[in-house]
């Protein structure tokens, strides 16, 4: 008996053994649904799904979609709000709050899709993949440098006073290199706000990278080269750089990849008319809902918050039209607004370039503003890159059914990127850029609305200064 | 071939004791001390193995050599020794012990007895169950035992319940005690759709209460350090019923039925007085106010009395059990069908259950614990949504019909018609889980044996809803085709396997010396499939894939493994003087690879001082015990599986959207790592003494426990610039301490009447002692959980209600008066800056207490449960009960009681008031007190005479009974009529005591019977 009982000791103890010995392994296990940093960077597919996600992430509505219009509308003189909630109330009564949750979510879209580009961007150069050559990993790191920049170029819009203010030595936003990757502590990442000439400066220099390593391409949803010379050319119109800026707007039209579309029919969809345009389709998953989508779309289908300004149908409807024009009105009245009934059963006229679904495209840099950029660079720099200012802009009127113009001068050209552009989200930065008022005369905040008072910009967000000590006592003045 | 020889080996043996011991074969029968045959009583062989049980007559027969001593003992009666002498037949009366201090306790990987137990334990017994006919095996705890905190978060049959062991030890992580049943933790994660509110469905559901033979509830880190990185919320032990070997067969047949209806329902306006106040309004120049009352309907729906019913329910249970010479078992099944009180929600469950005991040899004992649950619950929504029957019956406006002239429904309405969601459309849960653990126990030696166990605990959950074209047409307004359906089907398979080895001698008879070492390894598995579509051609196509446009098709699966190895350690002297240690280490996947594994301990002494020869001489004091300990045990709820890895990954956290773009897959970072994600710790001191007095009719226990929680889970915020708002992190810290009090008196003892009372209160302050990186408040750092009204505050408790203080109507101008931050009346609060701490949603004392009577025949008890000092919040409120809203929402009848002139005292403000409108706001007007006295049940029973049954060869006991649950509840609170007091539409332990219109507590009125054969 005593040795069948060591027998089974011994088996025990062998059993036991073996099982503590294989316990540790089990303990390592891996999510099948997602997967972690080390994963994504060994596999040339998973880094391609990030680069992919850079665009995935800017369709959030708070990033490249919907609320950027509605936060360069609803303080300029383009849009009127009348909808209830007071987090867009403020803003339209220039009575925001560094609370303000509209414009916290660029700053924390902006972030996030920079630091999935910071991953790419920093751990790209060292991975070594079977088939992922060289260059293979330049070009997905020359994309992800555009999203960079796209993404610092929004939060300047957002948060910096403009480059006219003070030169560029304004405070911007804390520029961010590195991924907050598995190694990072979150204290690495407490930096104050760089000044805006740095973040241009960088910008800069991650859209010529992108333009060097970029190729031209025919496929507009996603960066290319013409795409980072056309945001380039953005930024320097925005400093005044004209020669740079016409001579990029020049080679972005002479690139033979877009083209300037006859009539208004591009909106909600993916024509050559958008250099730059955001694929949003309803497989891809459904981001609107609290952005331009919802709130700038007439009731019942959206609420029907926020519509054209007096001031902007008033400029529409003053247009001299062209001969031809049997409509009888700016075709864009016809084509891309549409009338409805607001929130409170006014009827109003709406924009009819992005659904109350926001699943369709939306153009984010088109053609057309090449134009604009070109003849703008020209008139006020003097200078004669491609076409004349008169020209192009004769093209844009005549689009919308308008008779040309026999010169052009600045204000012509404002008021044409008013009409073109209303509610994409760039008039805010067109009057900042020129020293002008954000309000009209006459408009109850017209005093809060001129050019450098502090509620022209946005709050930096009151929870970033608390959880950030570098930021405390950077605040935007006047918040 | 060895084996063979061993075999042959124990046959002589057994030959050779039975030639040369000269045994015969004694007979008898063991009665109490009335002389009424007591079954299952244990007739032990001293110093041998040998044994028998009485069987029901309380006949035994046993083979015994003369001179050898043959002990019977029973629970709840002395053990009485006898030696064997001439005659063949030895008849023995037991004495009813005077205490109960023998009876075996159930604690971690073993066993003790409450003598010499010096763990903190609250035991709770069949007696004290066996006749309280519950749906669910938690509602059993109710109110039993000190130290247990049992919220029902609503009356809505399979609703969760909110139980907390010692006050909340985690605020973000999860606050559930560990539920093991008969040696299986079981996995408690939510595999349902959240129908509104955040509470789920009850994770035990699935046990029927009857199978239930004890709970053990462990409280301090002495009981719970040996289940270490999951013991920190409690354990709660759960031991399923057995069998006695050499008995006869017993067949239990237990039936009831019972009505019930819905408790606490507020007032509202009729369609007559709707139109009436809503004219008045019209008069005054307020707000949706009409210009003549016939503007609306007189008749209408009354809608609460439609989502209302009587609800008509069943439950039988069959058992059987007994046992042979080698095996003894537990059979038994059951069957409920339950009707809650609001219309839509139903439940069905069928149950089996085989626990098998089965000595193979003298080395060998293996047992078999299987069950085996369908439920079928049919759900309703709850809370928040306008699917919720009573929120959409309050919400509805009165004129509203439900049907057309031709009988059909309607739905033209802002807020849905729920009668006709709850005729049309499918929202059920079906479950079917097994649970079951296999062992075998190998003794080497006297005193020392090896138990291997392998338990399962495997629930497949399939929820389905289909909602129909009436409730969902297409967004163009019914041209084309909607309605939609959803299916989520999630397997839960958990394995575990136990190996321990244990140790029990006594030494020079008065050394004890006991031990356990064991290992065990626990594996969880979730395959989840969630499939969705919409835009059906016809209500009768049920299922998903008829929908024309998919909608959701997911499928996803997480594995979890947690490892364990354990020790505990105990000696006593003489039984008065007991120490006792343990030990664990765990490691488990889903901690951070940096603190993987955690080490936890215990230490805990004992002195019954009423063993010393000094106090034989005090008769009156039976028992007198002091016992302390200290040690720590983990809480390991700290979220998903993964939660301290860094990943990217394509869906998007918290949106129905991917970061694909343009049919490409896209992945981006969705959740930060951080390597050191580990546990959060409680160290527990516990100090208690138990005093018995006179022959224990009276047990005194009291308690003392101070547990303080370090590295507690905090979503820390961290600048955005990482691309995270927060991350997780064990940063905070808190404290529970307080008092608990058992009081057990047996006030009448006489042959006809006894009555004993059980009374237990606790005594509990929660305080957060830090929360490094929360953001900060005038009032200190602070956590709150999206959308609550309360704080976790450092420095003060977990739940404060954080709130504008509401004054009430001023008599003279008849506006609404609010004070702000600094104590100043004003009409004009601001709801964000003028918040102040107001309230507290945790209680400062609850309790229960149970009195028990019999009379000849008859049985009487009743159980109340209590809770004082704890504030709730009344959501709903700003719906129902803010008058400006009326347009869109029925209001109470309280809206009526409005002021008219100077020198009114009225609930609501003038008619057009510019301060109407704050009631929508959140205030302490929807604030109460939500101290309340239950009485939860009470039963009357009568048990047949003996005299009657004695002819019947058939049945050995019939008892017949009639019970009322929630007969009655006593509020703390003048102003709560049309509320129950007992609510919280959340689990999250940072959102307490809210609702919005959860459904009020059941009450319910049963009769049944129970026979056995």
């Amino acid at each position: 008996m005593k040795t069948i009982l060591k027998t089974y000791k011994i088996l025990l103890l062998i059993g036991v053994l073996s099982f503590v010995y294989s316990c540790d392994d089990e303990l390592e296990i891996s999510p099948e649904d997602s997967l972690t940093e080390d994963v994504v960077f060994s596999s040339e597919f998973a880094i391609r799904g990030a680069l992919t996600g850079l665009y995935g992430q800017a369709r959030e509505v708070d990033a490249l979609n919907g609320n950027r219009y509605a936060l360069s509308g609803i303080q300029s003189d383009e849009l009127t709000f009348v909808g209830s909630f007071t987090s867009l109330a403020d803003l339209f009564e220039y009575a925001t709050q560094a609370t303000n949750t509209i414009t916290q979510e660029p700053w924390d879209e902006g972030y996030e899709i920079i630091n999935n580009a910071n991953f790419i961007i920093t751990k790209v150069p060292d991975v070594d993949i079977i088939d992922f050559t060289e260059e293979e990993k330049a070009l997905v790191i020359a994309e992800a440098k555009f999203m960079r920049a796209m993404m610092y170029f929004e939060m300047a819009r957002v948060y910096a006073q403009p480059f006219q203010f003070d030169n560029g030595n304004n405070l911007c936003v804390p520029i961010s290199k590195e991924p907050f990757d598995g190694g990072a502590s979150p204290t690495d990442f407490d930096l104050p706000r760089d000044n805006l000439s740095a973040v241009h400066a960088f910008i800069i220099q991650d859209l010529e990278d992108a333009i060097a390593g970029l190729p031209v391409s025919t496929d507009n949803t996603r960066a290319s080269k013409s795409t980072a010379q056309a945001l380039l050319a953005r930024l320097r119109l925005y400093r005044e750089e004209w020669s740079e800026a016409a001579t990029l707007a020049n080679e972005v039209i002479n690139s033979g990849s877009y083209e300037f579309a006859s009539d208004y029919s591009f909106y909600k969809t993916l024509s050559d008319e958008s250099v730059f345009v955001l694929a949003n389709t309803a497989t891809d998953g459904t981001f609107g809902g609290s952005g331009l989508h919802n709130f700038g779309n007439p009731s019942p289908a959206g609420r029907g918050d926020l519509f054209y300004s007096e001031f902007l149908v008033n400029a529409l409807e003053s247009g001299v039209l062209a001969p031809g024009n049997t409509e009888g009105k700016d075709l864009r009245l016809v084509q891309a607004a549409i009338p409805g009934n607001d929130t409170n059963g006014v009827e109003e006229i709406f924009q009819n370039k992005i659904s109350a679904t926001g699943n369709d495209p939306l153009p984010i840099i088109r053609i057309t503003e090449m134009y604009f950029i070109r003849a703008e660079a020209n008139l006020r720099g003097g200078l004669s890159v491609g076409d004349t200012p008169v020209n192009d802009i004769n093209l844009i009127r005549g689009r919308a059914g308008l008779a040309d113009l026999v010169t052009v001068t600045l204000d012509d050209i404002l008021n044409e990127r008013l009409k073109e552009f209303a509610s994409e989200g760039h008039r805010r930065m067109d009057l900042l850029r020129n020293r002008l008022p954000l309000r009209q005369a006459g408009n109850p905040q017209f005093t809060l609305a001129g050019f450098g008072a502090d509620k022209t910009i946005y709050p930096i967000p009151a929870n970033q200064i608390n959880s950030n000590p570098a930021l405390q006592g950077q605040q935007n003045p006047g918040y | 071939m060895k084996v063979h020889y061993y075999k042959f080996l124990m046959l002589f043996f057994f030959v050779c004791s039975i030639a040369f011991a000269q045994e015969k074969t004694i007979s008898g029968t063991v009665t109490d001390d009335k002389g009424l045959p007591l079954p299952g009583v244990n007739v032990l062989i001293e110093n041998t193995n040998r044994g028998t049980q009485t069987d029901f007559d309380g006949v035994y027969t046993i083979s015994a050599s003369r001179g050898t001593v043959i002990s019977f003992s029973y629970v709840g009666f002395e053990t009485k020794q006898l030696a064997v002498g001439d005659s063949n037949t030895i008849n023995v009366k037991l004495i009813a012990a005077a205490s109960e201090l023998e009876e075996i306790v159930l604690v971690g990987f073993g066993t003790s007895t409450e003598k010499k137990l010096i763990q903190s334990i609250g035991t709770i017994r069949t007696s004290a169950i066996e006749d309280i006919p519950a749906v669910t095996a938690q509602e059993l705890l109710q109110g039993q035992t000190s130290g247990v905190q049992f919220t029902q978060s609503s009356g809505v049959l399979g609703a969760a319940n909110v139980i907390r062991v010692r006050g909340v030890s985690s605020l973000n992580g999860g606050s559930q005690p560990l539920i093991v049943i008969d040696g299986v933790p079981l996995s408690d994660d939510i595999n349902t759709f959240n129908n509104g509110g955040n509470t789920g469905l009850n994770p035990i559901s699935d046990l029927n209460p009857q199978d239930i033979a004890s709970f053990s509830v462990l409280k301090d880190a002495a009981a719970t350090a040996i289940w270490g990185s999951r013991g920190a919320n409690g354990v709660i032990l759960i031991k399923t019923k057995g069998g006695r070997k050499n008995s006869d067969t017993r067949i239990n047949l237990d039936a009831w039925t019972s009505f019930t209806d819905v408790t606490d329902l507020t007032d509202i306006l009729s369609p007559v007085q709707y139109a009436q106040y809503r004219f008045e309004r019209g008069q005054a120049g307020a707000s949706s106010g009409i210009g003549a009352i016939t503007d609306i309907p007189s008749d209408g729906t009354d809608w609460l009395d439609a989502v209302t019913r009587t609800g008509f329910s069943q439950n039988y249970n069959v058992s059987a059990q007994g046992g042979g010479e080698k095996t003894s078992f537990f059979i038994g099944t059951g069957y409920s069908d339950l009707e809650g009180g609001i219309i839509g929600n139903n439940l069905r469950r069928i149950n089996g259950r085989v626990n098998l005991d089965h000595k193979a040899n003298d080395w060998l004992n293996l047992g078999l614990n299987l069950s085996v649950t369908n439920t079928l619950n049919d759900r309703i929504n709850t809370e928040n949504t306008t699917f919720a029957p009573l929120t959409s019956a309050y919400l509805i406006r009165p004129f509203i019909q439900s049907r057309d002239e031709n009988g059909n429904f309607i739905n033209n309405d802002f807020i849905q018609n729920i009668e006709a969601i709850e005729a049309l459309q499918v929202n059920q849960s079906e479950s079917t889980r097994v649970i079951g653990n296999m062992n075998a126990t190998v003794t080497f030696a006297d005193g020392l044996n090896y138990k291997a166990s392998f338990g399962i605990d495997r629930s497949q959950i399939d929820n389905f809803t289909r909602i129909p074209e009436l409730i969902d047409p297409s967004a163009d307004g019914g041209t084309t085709p909607g309605g939609n359906a959803q299916n989520f089907i999630a397997n839960d398979n958990r394995i575990i396997t136990d190996h321990t080895l244990n140790f029990n001698r006594v030494f020079n008879g008065v050394h004890s010396l006991g031990a356990v070492a064991g290992i065990s390894y626990q594996e969880t598995t979730f395959n989840t499939i969630n499939v969705a579509s919409e835009d059906f051609l016809s209500d009768d196509l049920r299922n998903v894939s008829n929908g024309a446009v998919p909608t959701l098709t997911v499928q996803s699966r997480e594995k979890r493994s947690l490892y364990g190895a354990f020790g505990r350690v105990n000696y006593d002297y003489k039984g008065k003087y007991l120490v006792e240690g343990s030990f664990r280490r765990d490691g488990f996947s889903r901690f951070g690879v940096n603190r993987r594994f955690g080490n936890f301990w215990s230490a805990a002494a004992g002195w019954v001082v009423s063993e010393e020869p000094f106090m034989e001489d005090i008769e009156e004091i039976s028992l007198l015990k002091f016992r302390a300990s200290y040690g720590t045990s983990g809480n390991d709820r700290i979220g998903g599986s993964f939660p301290s890895l860094g990943l990217f990954g394509s869906a998007v956290p918290l949106l129905p959207a991917t970061y694909n773009y343009n049919g490409s897959g896209g992945i981006a970072p969705i959740q930060a790592g951080n390597a050191d994600l580990t546990y959060e710790e409680s160290a527990t001191l516990d100090l208690a003494f138990e005093l018995g007095l006179f022959q224990n009719r009276i047990n005194l226990n009291v308690n003392y426990f101070d547990k303080k929680t370090t590295d507690l889970l905090l979503n820390v915020p961290v600048t955005e610039i990482t691309g995270f708002a927060t991350i997780t992190a064990n940063a905070g810290e808190l404290k529970n301490s307080g008092w608990e009090i058992g009081l057990n008196t047996k006030n009448i003892i006489t042959d006809n009447f006894t009555w004993s009372t059980d009374f237990n209160i606790s005594f509990i302050d929660t305080e957060v002692t830090s929360l490094p990186g929360a953001n900060d408040s005038p009032e200190g750092r602070f956590i709150q959980a999206a959308g609550a009204r309360q704080r976790a505050i450092e420095g003060q408790s977990t739940n404060n209600f954080y709130l504008v203080r509401y004054v009430g109507v001023n008599p003279q101008t008849g506006d609404a008066e609010y004070l702000d931050r600094d104590g100043n009346v004003t009409t004009t609060p601001n709801f964000d800056t003028d918040r102040v701490v107001v309230g507290d949603a945790l209680p400062d004392f609850y309790g229960g207490i149970t009195n028990t009577f019999t009379y000849k025949d008859f049985d009487l008890s009743f159980l109340m449960s209590f809770t004082y000092g704890n504030d709730i919040f009344l959501d709903g409120l700003r719906f129902v009960g803010a008058p400006d809203r009326v347009g869109t929402f029925n209001q109470s009848v309280d809206v009526l009681d409005y002021w008219k002139q100077p020198g009114d005292n009225a609930t609501y403000p003038r008619l057009g008031s510019p301060t109407e409108n704050l009631y929508r706001q959140v205030s302490t007007f929807q604030l109460r007190d939500g101290s309340f006295l239950r009485m939860r049940n009470l039963t009357f029973g009568y048990t047949l005479p003996e005299s009657l049954l004695k002819n019947s060869k058939l049945f050995k006991k019939i008892r017949i009974y009639a019970t009322g649950n929630n007969l009655f509840v006593i509020k703390g609170d003048s102003n709560l009529d049309g509320f129950d007091p007992e609510v919280t539409d959340d689990i999250n332990p940072l959102i307490q005591g809210e609702t919005f219109f959860t459904a009020p507590q059941a009450r319910q009125f049963l009769l049944g019977t129970r026979i056995t054969f």
